[in-house]
């Protein structure tokens, strides 16, 4: 009788043994099936996004295209001169030092030279602090150099 | 060449030089990745040129909001003037 309970008890533990390996295998089977559903779908959401983050440039070209520049190359438009720019230029405020020398003098310069005004750093500060003081910073603070 | 960018008093931007640009500019690139940008000539022998610096977060917000530049050209010795130019944005 003893026995014949050692059997069963084994039996049974084989059974367990096997079904427990069979529900691993077949839960690691979902979670790689999941994963990869996953992927795909954060793939597609990738994909949409970038679609519409191109979208603008590609309406750009378009746009280029149908004034009648050739293959949608990008070009000037709406040239301005005399009093219209004059006009346009007043007040303007400098941000930035793209290329060349970081003294902030390009575009006063260039009013001087040319009779427009330039916003002082007083009228800036009546449009709001934090931008003047991050158009004084990026002057103050060396920007990183592209190359060497 | 000495550029600047700049805030005009409508809120749309300009890029000024302090010499003539070597040829007319026919759009600008603005990599957001690096905040570079780039001005593209009109010329096939000289493509563009790649501005030094990287933009302020400032001065970087500004042009991811702009759909367009204003060029202005700029020579001693002769009458200023200006064109739009589009400006493209690359990258995410």
């Amino acid at each position: 009788m003893a026995i014949d309970q050692k059997t069963q008890d084994d039996q049974f533990a084989a059974k367990k043994a096997a079904d427990d390996a069979s529900f691993l295998q077949r839960r690691s089977q979902e979670d790689a099936k999941f994963q990869a559903d996953k992927a795909q779908s954060e793939k597609v959401f990738t994909d949409r996004k970038a679609e519409e983050a191109g979208a603008p440039a590609r309406q750009a070209q378009q746009d280029a295209a149908n004034r009648g520049i050739v293959g949608g190359v990008l070009g000037a438009v709406g040239v301005v001169a005399g009093i219209g720019l004059m006009n346009k230029l007043e007040g303007v405020i400098p941000m930035a030092t793209l290329s060349g020398a970081q003294n902030g003098n390009v575009i006063q310069g260039v009013a001087q030279q040319n009779g427009f005004n330039v916003a002082s750093m007083a009228a800036g500060v009546s449009t709001g602090l934090q931008n003047t003081m991050n158009t004084a910073m990026n002057f103050l603070t060396p920007p990183k150099q592209n190359g060497p | 060449m000495n550029v600047e960018l700049g805030k005009l008093a409508d809120g749309g931007l300009v890029v000024m030089c302090d010499a003539p640009f070597p040829h007319e500019i026919r759009r600008i690139e603005y990599y957001r990745d690096q905040r570079l940008m780039m001005l593209v000539y009109a010329d096939n022998d000289h493509e563009g040129d790649l501005m030094h610096y990287e933009l302020s977060g400032v001065a970087a917000q500004s042009v991811e909001t702009s759909p367009s530049v204003l060029v202005v050209d700029h020579a001693p010795d002769r009458k200023l003037y200006g064109y739009d130019v589009p400006l493209i944005q690359v990258g995410f």
